[in-house]
């Protein structure tokens, strides 16, 4: 009975298999579906533009103060190649990474600062950093999970824990999520890749190829010749105004065993735990106004010369010996004041711990400032005139925008006062322009003839 | 690396040139319904555009094939409580005789109704087999499976489709049983 009945199915699946259909859909529905795939498309790559431009931003900055772990997925973006495409390919399959990260930075005037983390990657959107060699964060641990979007900071010598919720917002968990190396490798054009020879890395051949990916400027590959999986990589990264930062990738372990324990980011038994919020949701206006004013802080009350990440270069000095204990030893490569006829003294723990917050606190701030300036999606013709200008100084303007779908002009004045303002009455002072383009909101010099600032 | 790194964007118009009848004619198939697939073709490229948020798409004609059907499925399974139409305007490919087309006409619309009785993974294996024509491995690989897997599906969905079709088509059974109102 089943025998007949399967043909029946048989049957059955032939006539509809055979049945005529239309041969293809109507050209207004087709024109209808691509129009609106391409539609929420283009928002998408825009989202991720955006997105990508938060990470890089706060990713940034911290690498600069060595305060976070973010520029992790930013500069272990440098995979590598048997066939390049090979080593891509293996890399896709594994679920585990061991590897030491040593950076070494060049600032503008040729101070150096090495830093060496050891890095654990999983899974793969979790991430344990430990903070070897380099500043403030020394013998500190981060673990990030991005699944779960928490983040563990722990410091073993105080037996204090830092728990903190990564604010996304709802719609941003999967971008985030896409924020890993293995994410990133998976979209690598395997094709813009040079083999530049062979050499012997700890008695193995390996094989070495130069990439250029966009956006992560050159690196150079070095692969097990029998693994495919990259044993060395370097990287390095400039871009204008910023210091020089080359990141080198050693120890590698691919897919070890991972104690579950080293990843979580429930607190230790017999920690303090101190919990915060990683703001990573959508900036406004008043994040803006708050970067200005943590800004203008931190340059002893002063608006910076320029309101971009390369600004902020020459005021974390400024900075550090505002809010560094007075005796206190500046971390290599970023204090370029000493105090005369005064042997420095170490940080203690607790200095240290005061320090790493406060900066965190503030860099998170002026992160969120900088995101929100000069970007496209919250307004147009952007402009900078902060230079020379004193926090609270009322009547003198400092940042002015159209806001996006207004008529009228935003204007941020000295005394951080907001107001909105026709056209006709946008400030003529000389000023920047807050450009987005290059992802970095570095100002580019705009001429302007008349200094005549609005009356407040 | 500090610089914004710029998404590559899709090509979409090649997509739907190179895809589009398939993704219609499997939606179709299914269906038989101009509403109803209009609205699974938009919503299977918008599936799709997910899928490239996520991953790199190597096999556009799989992907597409694979998620029209499932739209197709869903869409099938939502009118549940709905006969399944029989246009007249349908015709078998390579049937002679009017009898016979009426009768493969009758066939697929009670094995459309079966499949939308079926577990949804059952149905999907089932129409990617039987009328996409695509091979295990090929199943196997689209929904991220073993042939092993997708054999045991296939020979479930089979099962399942045997004892439905020989049940009378829920037309007639409503048919039936309003008669049987009418009568008593």
């Amino acid at each position: 009975m089943d025998e007949v009945n399967d043909i029946l199915v048989d049957q059955a699946a032939a006539a509809l298999r055979n049945l005529q259909v239309p041969e293809g859909p109507s050209v207004t529905l087709l024109a209808a579906t691509l129009a609106k795939v391409q539609k929420l498309d283009t928002q998408f790559v825009q989202k991720r533009r955006n997105m990508k431009r938060i990470w890089t931003l706060a990713a940034s900055i911290v690498l600069l103060l060595g305060l976070s772990i973010l520029s992790i997925w930013l500069f272990t973006g440098n995979g590598g190649n048997m066939a390049f495409a090979d080593v891509i390919n293996q890399v896709k399959l594994v679920r585990s990474a061991e590897f030491r990260m040593t950076g070494t930075i060049v600032f503008p005037d040729q101070r150096t600062q090495k830093y060496v983390m050891h890095v654990i990657m999983a899974d793969p959107a979790r991430v344990r950093i430990e903070y070897i060699e380099g500043d403030v964060m020394v013998g500190t641990i981060s673990v990030y999970d991005y699944h779960t979007h928490k983040n563990l900071t722990l410091m073993p010598a105080q037996k204090t824990a830092m728990a903190q919720d990564l604010e996304l917002g709802p719609k941003k968990s999967k971008q985030l999520e896409q924020i890993n190396i293995i994410d990133e490798m998976r979209t690598w054009n395997s094709d813009a890749s040079k083999p530049v020879g062979k050499r012997q890395i700890h008695g193995r051949p390996a094989s070495g190829f130069r990439t250029s990916q966009p956006g992560f400027g050159e690196s150079t590959v070095w692969a097990d010749d029998q693994t495919r999986l990259p044993v060395e990589i370097e990287g390095k990264m400039q871009a204008d105004g910023l210091p020089k930062v080359t990141v080198v990738y050693t120890d590698f372990l691919w897919d070890q065993q991972i104690d579950e324990t080293l990843l979580s980011t429930t607190p230790p038994v017999g920690y303090e735990v101190q919990k915060s919020k990683f703001d990573l949701s959508e900036p406004t206006y008043k994040d803006l106004v708050e970067g200005l004013r943590t800004f203008g802080e931190f340059n002893n009350g002063a608006f910076p010369d320029q309101f971009s990440l390369a600004g902020l270069v020459p005021v974390i000095p400024v900075a550090m010996v505002k809010f560094m204990p007075a005796q206190a030893a500046m971390p290599p490569g970023i204090s370029p004041i000493g105090t005369p006829g005064t042997a420095p003294a170490p940080l203690t723990a607790e200095q240290k711990k005061a320090v790493g917050e406060m900066f965190s606190k503030g860099m998170m701030q002026i992160s969120r400032g900088l995101t929100f300036a000069g970007n496209q999606k919250y307004g147009t013709d952007w402009h900078y005139a902060g230079k020379g200008v004193a926090l609270g100084e009322a009547g003198r303007p400092v940042v002015w925008y159209r806001p996006a779908g207004k008529e009228t002009y935003r204007l941020i004045d000295g005394a951080l006062a907001v107001r909105d303002i026709p056209a006709a009455e946008v400030p003529t002072v000389p000023s920047v322009i807050l450009d987005t383009k290059t992802g970095l909101a570095v100002p580019e010099t705009q001429p302007a003839p008349a200094i005549t600032a609005p009356q407040p | 690396m500090f610089i914004e790194r710029v998404p590559v964007k899709t090509d979409w118009t090649q997509i739907a040139a190179t895809h589009g009848a398939m993704v219609w004619q499997t939606i179709y198939r299914i269906l038989g319904h101009d509403a109803d697939a209009a609205d699974c073709f938009q919503e299977t490229f918008i599936a799709a555009l997910s899928v490239t948020r996520r991953e790199t798409v190597a096999n556009w004609g799989g992907l597409l094939r694979r998620l029209a059907t499932l739209r197709a499925i869903d869409a099938l399974r939502r009118r549940r409580q709905e006969p399944i139409p029989n246009p007249l305007d349908e015709s078998i490919a390579g049937r002679i005789g009017p009898v016979e087309e009426a009768q493969a006409r009758e066939l697929s619309v009670r094995l459309r109704e079966a499949l939308r009785d079926l577990p949804a993974t059952q149905a999907e294996v089932f129409c990617l087999r039987h009328l996409s024509e695509m091979s295990y491995e090929e199943i196997a690989g689209q929904i991220g499976t073993s042939v092993d897997v997708v054999g045991v599906t296939l020979h479930r969905a089979r099962a399942g489709l045997r004892d439905k079709l020989q049940q009378p088509t829920q037309t007639k059974r409503r048919s039936q049983t309003a008669g049987e109102v009418s009568n008593g």
